[in-house]
C-alpha cells in the first residue's frame, strides 16, 4: 500500500501531476525550485555535497524542537526544482515522518522518467543524503 | 535531381513518431542515426531467409551467409576507396577498432620511453586506448593543442612529432565541435616523421566520403551506425603489410588455421583479426545503408548539409548569451554544433527541449579533455544528418528560446 504523503509534499506532487504536458510539468518544478532559500557559504563544502550528480548539490538539516528542517542548493534549476520536493515539501517532519517517506514517490510525478539516469540518480541521492541526517537525529531524538 | 528531404524522410520510419506528445527533432545523429527501410528490411530478410553461421559449415545455407557477410566486406571497401577487402577488419565500433591497434600493434610495437601523439579535441574511444597502452609499457603520451576554433594545430602537431613517436591517432572530424581537420596534411606530417598514423573517422564517414588509400594513414576506423547502418558494426581498415605484421589480438574461432596443444597458426587476413561468430546480419545490413548513401550521392548529401549548417549558425548566433564552439562558418565543419547558453545548466536546457520533443546531447560528449580545453563542464550539442529539414533549425531556435524563458534570465549564472 502506498503510504499517505505528508499534506506539503502532497500538494506539491498534485501540482505536478495536474498538468500532463513534460514542458509544463518542468516549468512548474523549476518555479518550485525558486522557492527554495540558498544555503549559507559555509554549508557549501564537501561534508554537504551530494555526491553521483551531475550538478553541484548541497544538502543538510536542522533540527529544532523535535522537527527536521532540510536546506539545500543545486546550480541546476531543474534538479533544485527536485531537491524541492525533500527540502520544502518534507520539512517541520519529525525524524521517523521523514523517514517513512518512501522517495519513490517522484515516480508519480511524471517529471523523472525521462531524466537521464544521472539525474534520477541524483534525486534519490540528495534523498539518502538527508536520510542520513535524519538517522542521526532520529538517535539523538531517542536518547532520554 | 533535387534533394527530396520529404521524400527521404519517409524512408526513416522511426522519423513520424512523437515523444512526450510532440513530433519528433531528432538532433543527436552524432551519437547513432535513424536506418531506413532498406536496412531494417534487410536484418528481416537475412534472419527470415538465409541465417546460418559462416565460413563453416558446408551447407548451402552457410555458403549463401558467408557470401553475403562477404559480400558485406566488399562493398565497404569499395565505398573507402580500399585496394582490397582483406584490409578491412569487422568489430564491433570505432572504439574497438582502436582498441585493436593500440592492443595488437601498440603492445608489440611501443616499448618504454616511446612517445604515443593524440590531441586534446579527441573522443574517450581514441584517448584512453592510448592512455591504456602508455601506461602499460611505460611511453609518453603527449597531446597536440588546438587553434582557436578547435582544428587540430599542425605547427602543434609537428613540434611535439619527433624520433621517439611511434604513433600519431587524431581524429578527422570531432564529435564535439564538427570540425572538419585536413587529415591528409596532418598524416603526412605523421608519417613523414616515421609515426604509424591512425585516423578516427567515426565523424567523418557519415558526412563525406573518403579515400583511404588517398588519405596515406596506417589505419582508419569507424562505425557502421553513424551511418545509417545497424549498431554493434565497426569498421578497421589497416595499411596491408602492417595487418600481416601484427599478431591477433583475440583468440578463438575462425582466427586460427592450425590448432594444437604444441602451436597454433593464425588464418589469413583479414579473418585473423575476426575471433568468434562475427555480426554477420549487421554486416549484411550495413551493406544495404552504404547503398542507400550511395544513391543519394555524396554532393547532393553535403550541399544539404551545407545548407543546413548556414541555417543553424545564423540561427544559432542570433540568440543572446549563446557560444559556440568550434568553426563559426560552414567551412571547415560538418552540421555538428555545440554550444552553451550564459547562465543556464547544459543539462536544464537539454531536459527542456527533450521536453519539447527535440532529442539532442547534452554533457561531456566523451570528451573530457576538450570540455577542459575550454573550461566548461559540459556543452549542448545538435547534430543533424541527412533527413533534418531547415524547418527543424528553427524548431531548435524556438526551443532554445523557450528554454531561455524557462530558466530564466540570460547571464545570470557565471
Amino acid at each position: 500500500m502506498t503510504q499517505a504523503l505528508p499534506p506539503k509534499l502532497q500538494a506539491m506532487v498534485d501540482e505536478l501531476k495536474g498538468v500532463d504536458d513534460l514542458t509544463d510539468k518542468y516549468e512548474i518544478l523549476i518555479e518550485m525550485g525558486k522557492e527554495v532559500p540558498d544555503i549559507p557559504a559555509q554549508k557549501k563544502v564537501a561534508e554537504c555535497q551530494v555526491h553521483g550528480c551531475q550538478s553541484l548539490v548541497h544538502v543538510y538539516a536542522d533540527y529544532q524542537d523535535g522537527k527536521l528542517h532540510p536546506h539545500g542548493y543545486a546550480d541546476a534549476l531543474i534538479v533544485n526544482g527536485l531537491l524541492s520536493l525533500l527540502v520544502l515539501g518534507l520539512d517541520g517532519l519529525t525524524p521517523k515522518e521523514f523517514l517513512a517517506v518512501d522517495p519513490k514517490f517522484i515516480e508519480s510525478t511524471g517529471v523523472i522518467k525521462t531524466l537521464t539516469p544521472s539525474r534520477v540518480n541524483g534525486f534519490y541521492n540528495i534523498h539518502e543524503k538527508l536520510k542520513l541526517e535524519a538517522l542521526k537525529y532520529l538517535a539523538a531524538g531517542e536518547k532520554p | 535531381m533535387a534533394y527530396d528531404v520529404q521524400k527521404i524522410r519517409k524512408d526513416f520510419p522511426l522519423l513520424g513518431r512523437q515523444v512526450h506528445g510532440k513530433p519528433l527533432v531528432y538532433l543527436d545523429n552524432a551519437a547513432t542515426t535513424q536506418k531506413p527501410k532498406g536496412v531494417i528490411e534487410s536484418l528481416t530478410r537475412f534472419y527470415s531467409e538465409t541465417n546460418a553461421n559462416i565460413h563453416r559449415g558446408n551447407h548451402g545455407l552457410g555458403a549463401e551467409a558467408t557470401a553475403l557477410y562477404e559480400q558485406a566486406r566488399g562493398a565497404v571497401a569499395r565505398f573507402i576507396g580500399s585496394e582490397t577487402g582483406e584490409q578491412i577488419v569487422f568489430t564491433r565500433n570505432t572504439t574497438e577498432s582502436i582498441n585493436l591497434v593500440a592492443q595488437a600493434w601498440g603492445r608489440a610495437n611501443v616499448k618504454a620511453g616511446d612517445e604515443i601523439l593524440i590531441t586534446e579535441a579527441e573522443h574517450h574511444a581514441n584517448f584512453v586506448p592510448w592512455w591504456q597502452l602508455a601506461q602499460e609499457k611505460g611511453a609518453v603520451l603527449k597531446v597536440a593543442a588546438l587553434t582557436p576554433d578547435g582544428l587540430i594545430d599542425a605547427a602543434s602537431v609537428k613540434a611535439l612529432l619527433g624520433p621517439k613517436t611511434k604513433v600519431f591517432a587524431f581524429g578527422w572530424v570531432s564529435n564535439v565541435l564538427g570540425g572538419v581537420n585536413d587529415a591528409k596534411a596532418l598524416t603526412a606530417l605523421g608519417k613523414a616523421a616515421g609515426a604509424v598514423v591512425l585516423v578516427d573517422a567515426a565523424q567523418s564517414a557519415p558526412h563525406f566520403a573518403m579515400d583511404v588509400e588517398a588519405l596515406g594513414a596506417d589505419f582508419v576506423a569507424f562505425s557502421a551506425h553513424k551511418l545509417l547502418g545497424p549498431t554493434g558494426l565497426g569498421v578497421l581498415w589497416g595499411r596491408h603489410s602492417l595487418l600481416e605484421s601484427m599478431p591477433p589480438w583475440q583468440g578463438g574461432g575462425s582466427m586460427i588455421s592450425t590448432v594444437s596443444a604444441e602451436n597454433i597458426t593464425w588464418n589469413r587476413l583479414p579473418w585473423k583479426f575476426e575471433a568468434g561468430t562475427p555480426n554477420i546480419a549487421d554486416a549484411v545490413a550495413f551493406a544495404e545503408a552504404l547503398k542507400y548513401l550511395k544513391g543519394l550521392g555524396w554532393e547532393a548529401l553535403e550541399a544539404h548539409e551545407k545548407a543546413l549548417s548556414e541555417r543553424a549558425l545564423a540561427a544559432l548566433k542570433g540568440l543572446d548569451g549563446l557560444t559556440l564552439y568550434g568553426p563559426q562558418t560552414a567551412k571547415d565543419r560538418v552540421a555538428v554544433f555545440s554550444f552553451n547558453l550564459a547562465g543556464l545548466d547544459a543539462g536544464d536546457a537539454g531536459a527542456i527541449l527533450d521536453s519539447l520533443g527535440l532529442e539532442l546531447r547534452v554533457g561531456n560528449l566523451c570528451a573530457q579533455p576538450l570540455m577542459k580545453h575550454f573550461a566548461c563542464a559540459g556543452m549542448i550539442r545538435a547534430s543533424f544528418y541527412l533527413y533534418n529539414t531547415l524547418e527543424e533549425v528553427d524548431a531548435l531556435a524556438e526551443g532554445l528560446k523557450r528554454a531561455q524563458k524557462m530558466l530564466g534570465k540570460v547571464g545570470a549564472k557565471a
